[in-house]
């Protein structure tokens, strides 16, 4: 259940959470994402040690603005763990918090 | 001294040598209801004087001189900037000619070595005020009069006999003593100064605490007042300075010449207070007291024991005593708009803080953010001893209605409105809000960025 606070919040008010940040990155031959860099990750390109997860999204395919990301939860090299997606319809990689 | 002798020797049939204390004749009270039937006088002369020397013991022991701008209803009330003269001054100072109402530019010429300090009215008046409270134990019908007399009305209290009156006396002075004692950095009462005046009237009671000292009072019965009050200086009288300007330049100088004009005389030549002068002088001393309502102020103290406390030490002080405070059955549920802090530090000094908070607080946390924060910055910098708090300002009502149930939704709310308070006072930041908080757009969204929002929190 969501309580009504008394006034709804304006949508210039707003700012998004979990804004997808734009990275590169090198893949595969089968489009398994290799190495990133990118803004937030590194200057450098850091070497991707494994691939914990992948899952795929289709949305919103009936209107003008279809959606279908392939995202890939991945460890680095160094440890972190980064969840990274592939804009299949514009051909980029994006970085996001997913929480 | 020979005004204590003349009260010594007429009247008692068995006159104790080693006090004044006379038997009193009980005053007819039928022909005036309304005036007390006995007027306890407390006198505490250069009371703001003794309390500087109190605060700051490392003041040297020669002249001091405390200044501030001239009281407002003399010649200098119309001045925009009003002069700084000397408000108060000690024995010392005054015996190199500097008295009240001076202009503080001839300090330099009469008494070159005196040391000046700030008249701090605030501070004097909230002792004042403790001492207003506590002689509450004594009797609830007081006269204060600032800063340095308090008048009791004695009638009618239980403890107090008044066909005995050495034990009147010594009850009186003794309950005042302890009362001030309690209130006043708990000094011992010998130390304190208070001159004790007993009588059948306020005015002879204020003139008999002018013949008392601090070890001894003085009861002034009501056969002896007239003789007592013919040898009484004209000063005494309660009327304005410039009056007592004139009645000195006129050579009125003791009740017994004031007493022998025409009360007609005193006033066509001084008006209403002419007119009271002259009764007063003639021993018609039934003017009834004008209560003052104490202010309630509950005082906690922590000691902090051998390790001087670390600011997290200190913030657990203060929540422990807000807590206690707020525990107190005096309060009665009332709001508090002041909180005094009060922390003797192991160099000597006392490190005091009054804050006057933003909005009457209902609820000691929220109190407690708004004193962390204000207190941010002020905290002492020397190793302290102990910390004392006073709830000064208990407000009657808030507005707005109270809330019977307080929720923990709303308590946390309203430590986070404190928070941010602080925040944004902290980060001094305006119009930026400092915090924003989650908005549910989406949540069962498939896309991450259309699940959730920030917003500023007071959005």
């Amino acid at each position: 259940m969501v309580v009504f606070a008394g006034r709804a919040p304006r949508a210039d008010q707003l700012r998004g959470l979990s804004q997808p940040q734009p990275v590169r990155v090198s893949t595969g031959p089968s489009g398994v994402p290799r190495r990133v860099q990118g803004k937030g990750v590194s200057e450098k390109a850091v070497p991707i040690r494994a691939v914990r997860d992948r899952w795929r999204i289709d949305d919103r395919w009936w209107t003008e603005t279809p959606v279908c990301r392939m995202y890939w939860e991945v460890e680095l090299q160094d440890g972190r763990v980064l969840t990274l997606f592939h804009d299949r319809l514009a051909d980029h990689w994006y970085r996001q918090r997913c929480g | 001294m020979a005004r204590r002798d003349n009260l010594v020797s007429t009247a008692n049939p068995h006159p104790n040598p080693k006090s004044a204390f006379r038997i009193p004749q009980l005053p007819d009270r039928a022909a005036e209801p309304f005036a007390p039937a006995w007027v306890a006088c407390a006198w505490i002369p250069r009371f703001a004087v003794w309390l500087e020397r109190q605060r700051q013991p490392g003041l040297p022991a020669g002249p001091l001189v405390l200044l501030g701008p001239a009281e407002a209803g003399g010649k200098r009330a119309l001045e925009l900037t009003p002069a700084v003269v000397v408000r108060d001054c000690s024995h010392e100072a005054e015996a190199a000619g500097i008295h009240r109402g001076m202009p503080a530019a001839t300090l330099a010429r009469l008494c070159p070595t005196a040391v000046t300090l700030p008249f701090d009215m605030p501070y004097y008046q909230q002792r004042h005020g403790a001492l207003l409270e506590a002689l509450d134990a004594v009797t609830p019908e007081i006269e204060a009069e600032p800063l340095e007399a308090f008048y009791l009305d004695l009638t009618g209290l239980p403890h107090l006999d008044p066909e005995d009156p050495l034990g009147m006396a010594e009850g009186v002075a003794e309950g005042v003593r302890l009362a001030c004692a309690s209130s006043l950095l708990s000094l011992p009462p010998s130390r304190l100064p208070v001159r004790i005046g007993i009588a059948p009237g306020k005015f002879t009671a204020w003139v008999a605490a002018h013949h008392a000292t601090p070890a001894r009072p003085v009861v002034i019965t009501e056969a002896e007042r007239a003789a007592v009050l013919r040898e009484t200086a004209s000063s005494l009288l309660p009327v304005d300075a410039e009056m007592r300007r004139k009645l000195d330049l006129l050579g009125l100088r003791t009740l017994a010449r004031i007493e022998k004009l025409p009360r007609s005389a005193m006033l066509a030549q001084f008006g209403r207070q002419g007119e009271r002068a002259h009764r007063l002088a003639c021993g018609e001393d039934r003017e009834p007291l004008m209560a003052s309502r104490p202010r309630l102020v509950i005082r906690e103290t922590l000691e902090f024991g051998d390790h001087p406390p670390t600011v997290a030490h200190f913030h657990l002080a203060l929540h422990t005593l807000l807590e206690r405070l707020w525990a107190r059955p005096e309060r009665r549920g009332a709001a508090v708009r002041q909180v005094r802090m009060e922390a003797p530090q192991e160099a000597g000094d006392i490190w005091q803080r009054t804050l006057t908070l933003r909005r009457p607080h209902e609820g000691w946390l929220t109190a407690l953010g708004e004193l962390k924060r204000r207190l941010d910055g002020l905290l002492p910098t020397g190793a302290v001893l102990a910390l004392s708090m006073e709830l000064t300002g208990l407000a009657g009502r808030v507005d707005g209605q109270p809330v019977l149930f307080t929720s923990e939704k709303q308590l946390r709310r309203e430590r986070l409105r404190d928070a941010l308070d602080h925040l944004r006072y902290r980060q001094r930041l305006r119009g930026q809000p400092p915090v924003q908080r989650i908005v549910e757009l989406d949540p069962w969204s498939f896309l991450p960025e259309e699940r959730h929002a920030l917003i500023n929190y007071e959005a």
